[in-house]
């Protein structure tokens, strides 16, 4: 995901612009001429700048960028999208559904993505999820969320 | 002195810890041998476990995983063409090229009998370096730090290769990172936008896994796996022949020992960077350059030496002044924190038991390294095989579970995704990773010593270099930002 400078450079131009300026509403600390607003808007100052630098340096430079971002394929996009699919189904829907339900979804989902061999998709689905709940859950003792088989859970 | 040496052996010598640096061990090999696998991304993922574990276990964990993980980087680098970590990617070629002259026994051997005594020798430098350093950073006040972390920074955006406009970039996001939330000098919620999450900032370690392991998967993702370049030929024994290599490059395997201590030292740059310079060095000073890409020891040896040894050398800044010297460390020392082991000089004069301890263990490691890095050559056909298109799935979910146990929120594992996100996109646009964790891992110290030194000065700036040790690091700093300048002038 190469993108061309001029783009990179114009973005962190514009949110170090927009940190720099929020930050100088920051109140100072009582009888002091320093506070919390002075690091950050030394931080945005700097980010302005350097994007600044990065957008010009991309407009001198006339090669463009656009044969470098042609390498992406369907089937990478296909597995990029399923691991941020999957990370955002797993945020949503934990607690509602939990661990188990979730897991086991999840991993089928990407290891399909992936290009696993279709015969091991449950399997290896479902030794993964129990492996990660009985050392995290059981050795570890971190509450992860039942949801809809807290009838079964120990 | 001899109660707290007595008192380490001890803690180190305990079942427990014996038994963790042994799993370890065997985790470290087995990550650093898959390619996409790196030593640091094991590192993350090891955090949750030590979370969970008494802090002289949690840092053996940490470190014997990592000495392990450096060396069996080699093996898919001289077997398969394919680094293990970015460590092994110097020499990968050389080796491989070793390999098909018939040579793989000789290769291996070297490089893991070089990774000890590389590893060793930055052990001691450690043991003697540290509390001496130590003993001078008693007397520091807020001047001294400020500039100690600046220069810290300062080192970790011109060791780094590429663009250092893109480093300064890439800094500057990870000190905008660490100042998200309360924690400043003046309690005041920055940036936290209403969230009740955010009123304590950015946890250190979703933010970590997120950048070293997610980054990672969606690196894995976008590459396109051709099919392995194998070299079918059995692996004989491992350790004949290598008494002439040692004794004929002697010198070689000491100058990479120093030069990976010292870069590892250095902020920001750590195994990988130290292995290309000792490459390029090694190169540069050897007899027959010439044979140099040909499949010629030399250099695998000189590297070698020197990415292990960059290893301990890290941890003496992250020791004696809490200031990471590679992204190791700086995982490392969110974990000392957590563990209550505030790194630091005090730590030295009040538990020097357990600084004793962490030295024991990275020896103990380093001793451990022949024997099971022997095991793992002679087992890797079957390590290098296993399907990494299930492998990296698994490892999601591990990350998941591993960013939600810290604070026990799904919050946490949305910051590990978008993290991981902006780590891949910054590493694919050329925005180097290491300054933004240096970054996170700095900025509050930096800006409490800042903070507290504008106030201490009142409107006397230079009251910042009035201390001799202020006003030197305060020179060091400027030089190295200036040496750009003077480089090119004489150019």
């Amino acid at each position: 995901m190469k993108l061309p400078d001029t783009a990179t450079g114009g973005v962190i131009l514009v949110f170090g612009l927009a940190v720099a300026l929020y930050a100088r509403t920051f109140p100072p600390m009582p009888g002091q001429n320093v506070g919390p607003g002075l690091l950050p808007t030394a931080i945005g100052v700097m980010l302005a700048a350097l994007g600044a630098v990065i957008l010009a340096s991309g407009l001198s430079d006339k090669r463009t960028e656009i044969v470098a971002s042609a390498r992406w394929t369907r089937p990478m996009a296909i597995k990029v999208i399923a691991v941020i699919a999957d990370l955002v189904f797993y945020i949503s829907a934990s607690n509602t559904l939990g661990f188990f339900i979730t897991s086991f979804v999840f991993l089928c989902v990407l290891l399909a993505a992936f290009g696993a061999n279709r015969r091991a998709l449950v399997p290896v689905s479902a030794v993964a999820t129990l492996a990660i709940h009985y050392g995290f859950y059981t050795l570890l003792h971190v509450p992860l969320p039942w949801g809809l088989l807290e009838r079964i859970a120990w | 002195m001899v109660t707290h040496i007595l008192e380490a052996f001890a803690l180190v010598f305990d079942p427990t810890v014996l038994v963790v640096v042994l799993l370890s061990a065997l985790f470290g090999l087995f990550v650093g041998a898959i390619p996409g696998l790196t030593a640091t991304m094991g590192v993350a993922l090891l955090v949750p476990v030590t979370f969970f574990l008494a802090p002289i276990p949690a840092v053996a964990c940490m470190v014997t995983a990592t000495a392990m993980a450096i060396f069996a980087g080699d093996v898919p680098g001289a077997l398969l063409r394919i680094p293990g970590t970015p460590a092994s990617a110097a020499y990968c070629d050389e080796a491989y090229a070793m390999t098909r002259k018939g040579e793989s026994e000789l290769v291996l051997g070297a490089g893991l009998l070089c990774s000890t005594l590389g590893g060793l020798f930055s052990v001691l430098v450690l043991m003697t370096a540290a509390p001496a350093l130590a003993e001078t950073a008693l007397r520091f006040s807020s001047f001294e730090y400020f500039w100690l972390v600046l220069l810290g920074l300062t080192s970790a955006i011109f060791v780094s290769p590429g663009s250092q406009v893109k480093g300064l970039v890439s800094l500057m996001l990870g000190l905008l990172v660490a100042s998200v939330g309360f924690e400043n000098p003046a309690a005041f919620p920055r940036f936290t936008f209403g969230s009740a999450a955010l009123m304590s900032g950015f946890q250190l370690i979703p933010v970590m896994i997120g950048m070293f392991a997610v980054a990672e998967i969606i690196r894995y993702a976008v590459s396109s796996e051709g099919p392995l370049d194998e070299v079918k030929q059995t692996i004989g024994r491992v350790f004949r022949g290598q008494g002439a290599v040692l004794r004929q490059y002697r010198l070689p395997i000491l100058r990479g020992s120093i030069l990976g201590t010292v870069v590892g030292a250095l902020p920001g740059a750590g195994a990988d960077i130290a292995a290309w310079i000792a490459y390029g060095v090694s190169k540069r000073w050897s007899k027959t350059p010439e044979r140099f890409g040909t499949g010629h020891v030399e250099g695998v040896v000189e590297a070698s030496a020197a990415n292990n040894a960059a290893l301990a050398g890290a941890w003496i800044p992250a020791l004696v002044f809490g200031i990471p010297g590679d992204s190791i460390t700086a995982i490392v020392i969110g974990v000392l924190y957590l563990k209550g082991l505030n790194p630091g000089p005090a730590i030295f004069v009040e538990h020097p038991q357990n600084i004793y301890a962490v030295f024991l263990l990275f020896l103990l490691a380093n001793l451990l390294l022949p024997p099971l890095g022997w095991l793992l050559i002679k087992l890797a056909r079957n390590v290098l095989h296993v399907p990494r298109s299930v492998l990296m799935p698994v490892i999601l979910l591990f990350c998941v579970v591993g960013a939600f146990a810290i604070n026990n929120t799904v919050f946490d594992v949305g910051v590990m995704l978008a993290f991981g996100v902006l780590g891949f996109l910054m590493e694919a646009n050329g925005f180097p990773i290491a300054p933004t964790v240096l970054g996170v891992v700095l900025g509050g110290m930096l800006e409490q010593n800042l903070v507290t030194s504008l106030i201490k000065a009142n409107g006397h700036p230079l009251m910042f270099v009035e201390r001799p040790i202020a006003a030197g690091l305060g020179v060091a700093t400027l030089l190295v930002w200036l040496s750009p300048l003077i480089f090119r002038r004489r150019r």
